[in-house]
């Protein structure tokens, strides 16, 4: 069952009691009564799949109003896991980002099975592309533009590297902040967004819901063959250099999220990472170029 | 340091290398950190991993100035890389 196929009385039922979500390799518990994040879920995660509610969950999160004053004058939202209070509250309309942020640091401070590289990754005929995340490198917009021009979203934020070295998907909405908004929507009418957050810690964020064959296939993982390390340059013409193994070892480690927490292994699974892949500096000013530059790539 | 020292790598088995033409890192599982070498700073480590050594006959091996190897050795101990041979 996909979490689409609730009825809305349903789904609220659900997470009031605690729903079990199918999230790439992982269970998610969410425990909310919060009506803004049901409307987000329901958008954006409704080809998920749902587990049953008294199942295995690998991360347990409940959102909730404090129960203060302030609830009355300017409403609130706290997250939590496993019973314990993370961050700072959040205004009560920003829940769906709260939500989103909270999974996310969730996952990358207990997921330590894999080596997070902090990347988003594509995939196109069983080969996976890593684009690591550096600031004003437009991941986030390459991504999701890649995503809907016949790339298979595998993650935006996590690259999940198995014992054996392939990459697990994650698929999740795509955090997209300010200008970027406006490019994916001119770029691609088609893509769904949710609604606008304005005056978030990173600005303005609408998320785009991962497409239909992402959700579906998150259980097929892929083979990582390329490393490129975006670079967004306004009106930049698009060049790709190959760049040395030893440059992109020591960018890939330091960007990971578990690098050092994993040691020994995490120094030899980016080696191994290193060794099967291509990698290259890419400055890009427009998403059609590079949309082509990748496309050949996986021609 | 004294001119007839001799240092070794400091655990053969806790020193992970990855190398490639012209390029090496190396870990350190003992310290958690991870090196960027030139190719004589490996070449020299690797020397000590094989047998200690010491500053004159490091030189000699590599070809290279005695001060640059004494400059390159206090760098490898200030890193936990290496230990004296006693």
């Amino acid at each position: 069952m996909r979490l689409g196929d609730l009825h809305a009385r349903d789904l609220n039922r659900r997470l009031e009691r605690g729903m079990v979500l199918g999230v790439g390799p992982f269970q998610v518990r969410i425990h909310a009564r919060i009506a803004a994040l049901t409307g987000f879920l329901s958008r954006m995660y409704r080809d998920f799949p749902l587990h049953p509610p008294d199942g295995f969950a690998d991360i347990r999160v409940r959102l909730y109003r404090p129960r203060s004053w302030r609830r009355y004058l300017q409403p609130q939202v706290c997250f939590e896991r496993d019973g314990k209070r993370i961050f700072h509250p959040f205004p009560l309309s920003h829940a769906p980002p709260l939500f989103e942020w909270g999974l996310n640091w969730c996952i990358a401070t207990r997921a330590h099975q894999y080596l997070m590289l902090h990347a988003a990754v594509l995939e196109r005929g069983g080969r996976a592309l890593i684009l690591p995340a550096t600031p004003g490198s437009g991941k986030s917009t390459l991504c999701a533009a890649l995503m809907h021009r016949g790339w298979r979203l595998l993650s935006d934020e996590f690259g999940l590297v198995r014992e054996d070295d392939r990459l697990d998907p994650l698929p999740r909405p795509i955090p997209l902040k300010n200008e970027s908004i406006g490019v994916i929507r001119a770029f691609a009418p088609e893509a769904e967004l949710g609604p606008e957050f304005p005056k978030t810690r990173k600005g303005t964020v609408a998320h785009v819901k991962p497409t239909e064959a992402s959700v579906r296939r998150m259980g097929e993982s892929a083979v990582p063959v390329w490393i490129v390390f975006p670079r967004y340059q306004r009106d930049a013409r698009a060049v790709l250099e190959p760049v040395p193994a030893s440059y992109a070892f020591l960018r890939l480690a330091y960007n990971a999220f578990n690098y050092e927490v994993l040691g020994a292994e995490g120094f030899r699974r980016v080696g191994r990472l290193v060794r099967r892949c291509r990698h290259f500096n890419f400055s890009y000013g427009h998403l059609e170029d590079a949309v082509e530059i990748f496309d050949s790539l996986a021609s | 340091m004294p001119r007839s020292a001799r240092w070794r790598l400091i655990d053969r088995d806790r020193i992970l290398w990855e190398r490639w033409p012209g390029e090496c890192i190396i870990y350190n599982d003992l310290s958690g950190q991870t090196h960027l070498l030139n190719l004589s700073a490996a070449a020299a480590l690797e020397l000590l991993g094989a047998e200690p050594e010491s500053a004159e006959t490091l030189a000699e091996k590599l070809k290279v100035e005695r001060a640059e190897i004494e400059r390159l050795l206090q760098e490898f101990d200030q890193l936990g890389l290496i230990e004296p041979d006693e």
